[in-house]
């Protein structure tokens, strides 16, 4: 910005007894502070040009001592300054006698006469300030003209009215109130008095609008539970994405504590936990897969978004059975009044929304879908892409029905599938295939039945049915046969639960049950006379659950959240169970003895208390220190081997042989609401301690595997880290950065040869061991139709395994690796930027769009997803593997409809 | 459409990933025992060969041999059959060895310095017969680095019968004879040949590559071959299977080569499928996704890979390699090239080898070797023979 803003000129005179010299006429004004002023022309007595500064704080400048001749007058006036470029103002004024008299001029300038020209004067601008919707008029709205406050900014009175004197020419004006989205005007100054009106519109509703923060403005630093992070959907959307395709898990990764292992990674790791220690709930339906296309996009259908809360810290006793974190996401319900049509076309995906209100006011549904078929197009492109398919699409279906005063009925429907083929993955073994594809769904359903009991109480009832199905495909030589090795999870569950709220407490209790069917894997040999048909046995586990969470205020400074969840699972039959000698490797060897349970009994079960506490402190009206604690268990996991599960990776319940994970989480906090609420800092540690983790042997292979304990170990994991961030809730510019420090460290022992251990038993660094983490965000809104998003993510480079030596083998030569995770990929960093355009016709039409314009990776940073080393013609290279490797532009449209 | 397609140029990048070569700075450590050693039932010399691979801060592997070693192999746990050093660490079993499918057998050995070692007791197991080879052109073949291209090829593929009642376990190995027709190249040099006898049919004398101080330093020149020569090329990749799935049923269209068009020319394949003992499977199963099935989006992470061969006074000492018996079936099967239907340019062997033409010798005129362009010897090597591949003319 040019920092010259000296167009404003007081000429002042200052008359001396003398009458017959006429001297010492003041010519002063205002610079830029520390400017050289330069006089030319005028000051008869010196002849020459005079060289001032402009005061280095207040940018005023006068000079003294000047004698001017009688009569008209003309001065030019430049201001320069090392920094920008130089104005020039010239000045016309006549000297006349009674000038020289002297009578002092303090305010107005010596000529007035038009004739000798218009710069440097003042016009008025005037108006009234009023709010948008009620046409209130606004008192103490500050008026910022030119960017700059000091000079002539002013602030609206008691009935909204202000009044500015400016310039000829056109001046952009500001208007901002706390509550209210600021407004831009440019007004031009003809040479007649102006008035400008403004409506300012509320940001009443926009306060939750506002990035990342939980409920409200001050719930954050109230509530006593912390580690939860609200991610608004509106803020979603105005961030940069990946290829235009708004996305859930990926917008996550900006928040402190959520990592990855890479761009290609299928979850997210919270807080040190593993991605499948995530409960990843749609509507209260379990997501088991969270990604379409292997990583690179989000399942979360993103047009009908509601609600989206992480709890990576105090986790309410109402969720259970994963040990890390909770990511809540919730669907928007159907418009009950209106129909409304929304749609948007990206380079990856179509989509389509529709709300069909069916009773208005009582009964309405919500249908949503998306879709990437755009594959086809592939080879037309170029013939290396000949071999590469990759297809999703996912649907929802919401309706809420508004029963009576009392009553409303909630159902969902969740559909997800996806196609995918590529050389970057890894071919089922021990099948002649040609190829492998990856195929995987997943339908969702959920009903809730929503009760008021009193205006203090409500019961809330839920059914849930949940069925993944990812499947591998293997087609064979010259032949339409393709084998598939199919597997699936069903989860089914009953819950319910009551809230009470008294005044300065609340109360939850509830209880739930959960129904396990697990296929760990058939082979369906389908028209194949090489394959046999090979099945697993059905894995069959119940969890049931009693849950209180207590909130209450004790006295004005102390609230309290306690929390208990008691978890018993029972592992049930038909299962073969087979016993190992203890402290051997658990193998065909080592078996001593297997039992069989029939269909319904108890093999095995686990259980215990799960106790939620949260202590919140109140330091003033706008800081808190928070303490948490947390205990949780996980009965149901992922069991691969993998730096990131494949959606095909199996599912394994607890049994005999495989122990549940216990995670407890401790944490602390520090939140403080500063410069009215339009600030929230925050610096939350935490330490983590897991029992029962899981880790593999070298080779281990989960397929078709009866027995997945012979190929797995377990051990414990321990996570701690400090997480601070700052971020600015409203105004023009939001956003937040935050800064990390975070470990995870495994150890694995189970005895003393290199197939029962990690790196012999001492701590090792997990996959997503990233010490380091900067994350920044920040989007500006222009004005109604305009807003930039910038985002920036910095990561220490995540752990991987380098050979620790090479060996030759019949002349060949291949690395040897000794140790895990001791070496780290370089350190991650890339920056993204989006111009969103909304409604660029800018006339107010049922049909408002919205364009997208994206660039992913904007510096073109070469960040490794991998490192691998290949012998190749027995010679063993290293390659890194990147995965938006170059800076990616994309455009996406959307559309609403009403 | 038009935006969308740059739009899938976009994500074709996602897709295919992108690779490059990638400097690590390794801190290297590992000294290693390296055996490797798989008796077979063929006619051929039983062969094991011990080393020690060394990796340090100064130099990323030195493989020197272990000599002097007292081996031998227990057949049955009983018959102990010495084995004698040919060549520094190569040590062979007698003369007219065969394994026999259903005996056992384990390798001993003691070190110079008195380090003892035993390998698991291998059982020979059967393994059946390859029914047909047979090849299909593929124009998108392999890479010959993980970030290059991939080469027009022909994939080799053989169906055999599993046998039903057993678990079985397959390795492949092929080697491929490739007609030759340049047998020398001399720097800064000619190739001179003298006939003794009548000329073309009688005696030669080989003189080699004479330096010719009158040619550049980098002058190459090539030399056609005098009469036919093959070269040979071994397969370096490791190929298993199991029968987890597959029991008892014929199987067709196991790949177990893909050859780079070279040129038109028909090739030779010798194929070996060998039978495998369990453990023997799963350690080259974990070898071959540590060293070659890498690179995925999803790779599980390497560990270290304990061998059956273990250190009498120390378990813990992790040693290399895999002593192995195996049972072998071979095919040979001419890959005629008649399906080769790119438009691929096959500039020929030479220039797959050479990555340049042939440059043939400006004669100077007679010399006292005679006149005329000299034609060059195929002489036999590991990687070339003069002797015509069995099953060539089948």
């Amino acid at each position: 910005m040019n920092r010259l803003y000296f167009f404003c000129f007081l000429l002042l005179a200052q008359t001396a007894v003398a009458q017959s010299v006429r001297t010492r006429p003041l010519l002063a004004g205002v610079a830029t502070p520390g400017s050289a002023v330069t006089l030319i022309g005028g000051p008869a007595s010196t002849g020459g040009p005079v060289v001032l500064t402009a005061d280095p704080i207040t940018g005023a400048w006068a000079s003294l001592a000047i004698a001017f001749a009688d009569g008209p007058q003309t001065v030019t006036v430049v201001a320069s300054s090392p920094d920008s470029i130089p104005t020039v103002a010239t000045l016309h004024f006549s000297v006349t006698a009674r000038l020289t008299v002297g009578t002092p001029l303090t305010e107005q300038p010596i000529v007035q006469d038009n004739t000798v020209g218009r710069k440097g004067i003042p016009y008025t601008l005037s108006g009234t300030v009023y709010d948008s919707l009620t046409k209130r008029p606004l008192a103490g709205v500050a008026v910022v003209v030119d960017y700059r406050k000091q000079l002539t900014g002013t602030t609206t009175d008691a009935d909204g009215h202000y009044s500015l004197r400016l310039n000829l020419g056109e001046h952009s004006v500001v208007l901002r109130l706390v509550g209210y989205k600021p407004e831009r005007r440019v007004v031009r100054i003809t040479g007649e008095a102006e008035t400008l009106d403004v409506n300012m519109e509320s940001v009443a509703s926009q306060l939750e609008e506002v990035v990342v923060t939980t409920q409200g403005v001050d719930d954050y630093v109230r509530k006593p539970i912390l580690g939860v992070n609200q991610l608004n959907i509106n803020t979603l959307k105005k961030i940069p994405s990946a290829l235009g395709e708004v996305d859930l898990l990926r917008g996550l990764q900006l928040l402190p504590g959520v990592t990855s292992v890479g761009e290609a990674s299928n979850g997210v790791n919270i807080r040190g936990g593993t991605t499948d220690q995530n409960l990843i709930l749609l509507d209260d339906t379990p997501i088991f897969n969270p990604t379409h296309m292997f990583g690179l996009f989000s399942v979360f259908p993103p047009d009908v978004l509601g609600t989206v809360d992480l709890y990576k810290g105090n986790v309410p006793a109402r969720f259970g059975g994963r040990a890390a974190a909770v990511l809540d996401v919730t669907l928007r319900n159907p418009d009950l009044n209106k129909a409304q049509l929304a749609g948007g076309i990206s380079f990856v995906s179509d989509r389509i929304t529709a709300d069909i209100p069916i009773v208005k006011g009582k009964l309405g549904i919500l249908v949503a879908g998306r879709g990437a078929f755009n594959d086809f197009l592939l080879p037309r492109i170029s013939d290396r892409l000949a071999d590469i398919r990759a297809k999703f699409g996912d649907g929802v279906i919401k309706a809420f029905w508004r029963i009576n005063d009392r009553n409303t009925l909630t159902a969902t429907g969740y559909y997800s599938k996806d196609l995918f083929q590529t050389g970057l993955l890894a071919n089922l073994p021990n099948v002649n295939g040609t190829a492998t594809r990856y195929d995987h769904q997943t339908l969702n359903l959920m009903a809730r039945w929503f009760r008021t009991l009193s205006p203090r109480a409500d019961l809330q009832t839920t059914a849930l049915y949940v069925h993944y199905v990812p499947t591998i495909l293997s087609p064979e030589l010259n032949s339409g046969n393709v084998v598939q090795l199919r597997s699936s999870v069903l989860q089914r569950q009953v819950k319910s639960a009551l809230n009470i709220a008294l005044p300065s407490q609340k109360l939850e209790i509830g209880l739930s049950g959960v129904h396990y069917q697990i296929e760990p894997g058939t082979l369906l040999p389908g028209g194949s006379t090489q394959v046999n048909y090979i099945t697993t046995p059905t894995e069959n586990a119940l969890e049931l659950a009693l849950h209180a969470d207590y909130e209450r205020n004790l006295g004005p400074n102390l609230a309290v959240s306690v929390g208990l969840r008691y978890a018993q699972f029972l592992s049930l039959g038909p299962s073969l169970v087979r016993q190992y000698r203890p402290g051997e490797p658990r193998d065909d060897v080592s078996i001593i003895d297997s039992v069989r349970y029939g269909a319904g009994q108890v093999s095995k079960t686990y259980g215990g208390p799960e106790p939620r506490i949260g202590l919140r402190y109140t330091l003033g009206p706008n800081a808190s220190l928070k303490v948490g604690y947390n205990l949780m268990r996980q009965f149901l996991q992922v069991v691969t081997n993998t730096t990131t599960p494949l959606p095909t990776s199996r599912w394994k319940t607890s049994d005999a042989n495989i122990r549940p994970q216990v995670s407890q989480l401790l944490t602390a906090g520090y939140f403080l609401n500063f410069h009215s609420n339009v600030y929230e800092l925050t610096v939350e540690g935490y330490y983590r301690s897991t029992q029962h983790i899981i880790d593999y042997r070298p080779g281990a292979d989960f397929l078709l595997q009866p027995y997945p304990e012979t190929q797995l170990l377990q051990g414990q994991s321990r996570a701690y880290g400090l997480e601070t961030m700052i971020s600015k809730k409203k105004g023009e510019l939001t956003g937040w950065i935050n800064y990390t420090y975070a470990r995870t460290l495994n150890q694995v022992y189970e005895g003393a040869s290199v197939e029962q251990n990690v790196n012999g038993g001492t701590w090792y660094r997990a996959n997503y061991d990233r010490p380091h983490t900067l994350n920044a965000s920040m989007t500006i809104d222009v004005d109604k139709h305009n807003s930039f998003g910038l985002t920036f993510a910095y990561s220490t480079g995540r752990p991987y395994t380098a050979p620790t030596g090479f060996v030759t083998i019949d002349d060949l030569q291949y690395p040897y690796y000794g140790e895990r995770n001791q070496a780290r990929l370089p350190d991650y960093h890339r920056l993204d930027f989006v111009w969103n355009i909304y409604n660029p016709s800018m006339k107010s039409r049922r049909w408002e769009g919205r364009w997208a314009f994206t660039v992913y990776n904007l510096y073109g940073r070469d960040n490794a997803y991998s490192v691998f080393f290949k012998t190749e013609n027995g010679r063993t290279r290293a390659y890194q593997l990147q995965i938006f490797a170059a800076p990616i532009a994309s455009l996406a449209y959307n559309f609403v409809f009403k | 459409m038009h935006v969308r397609q740059y739009g899938l140029i976009g994500l074709l990048g996602l897709l295919l990933g992108c690779v490059s070569t990638y400097d690590p700075d390794l801190a290297l450590n590992a000294r290693l025992v390296v055996v490797s050693g798989t008796l077979t039932d063929l006619p051929e010399q039983q062969v094991i060969t011990l080393s020690r691979s060394r990796s340090g801060r100064d130099s990323a592997n030195v493989s020197t041999p272990i000599s002097n070693a007292v081996a031998e192999v227990v057949v049955n746990g009983a018959e102990t059959l010495l084995l004698t050093e040919t060549q520094p660490g190569t040590y062979v079993l007698p003369t007219g060895f065969r394994g026999k499918v259903g005996n056992t057998y384990q390798l001993r050995f003691r070190t110079s310095e008195g380090g003892r070692y035993a390998s698991s007791e291998e059982a020979m197991a059967a393994v059946p017969g390859i029914d047909r080879a047979y090849d299909q052109f593929n124009p998108r073949g392999p890479k010959t680095n993980a970030d290059g291209l991939p080469i027009p090829a022909n994939d080799v593929y053989v169906d055999f019968a599993d046998p039903a009642g057993t678990r079985n376990f397959y390795l492949w190995r092929w080697r491929l004879y490739e007609t030759q027709a340049w047998c020398a190249t001399c720097k800064q040099g000619r190739y001179v040949l003298r006939d003794i006898g009548p000329l073309g049919s009688g005696p030669i004398e080989v003189i080699g590559c004479v330096p010719d101080s009158s040619l550049s330093v980098t002058n190459l020149y090539d030399y056609t071959c005098r009469g036919n020569c093959w070269d040979i090329f071994y397969s370096t990749s490791i190929d298993v299977f199991a029968d987890s799935y597959t029991n008892g049923q014929p199987q067709a269209g196991h790949k177990v080569a893909s050859i780079p068009v070279y040129q038109r020319d028909p090739a030779l394949i010798v194929i070996e499928q060998l039978s495998l003992s369990p453990n023997a499977y799963r350690y080259y199963k974990l070898f071959a996704d540590q060293v070659q099935n890498t690179g995925t989006l999803a790779d599980a992470p390497p560990a270290p890979i304990s061998g059956n061969v273990k250190n009498q006074a120390n378990p813990a000492e992790n040693v290399v390699g895999y002593f192995a018996a195996s049972s072998v079936a071979v095919n040979r099967y001419k890959i005629n090239r008649q399906n080769v239907t790119s438009t691929g340019k096959f500039q020929g062997l030479f220039y797959a080898q050479n990555g340049r033409v042939p440059n043939v010798e400006v004669p100077k005129g007679e010399t006292e070797y005679g006149k005329g362009l000299p034609s060059a010897l195929c002489i036999p090597s590991r990687n070339r023979t003069d002797q015509l591949p069995p099953g060539w003319n089948q």
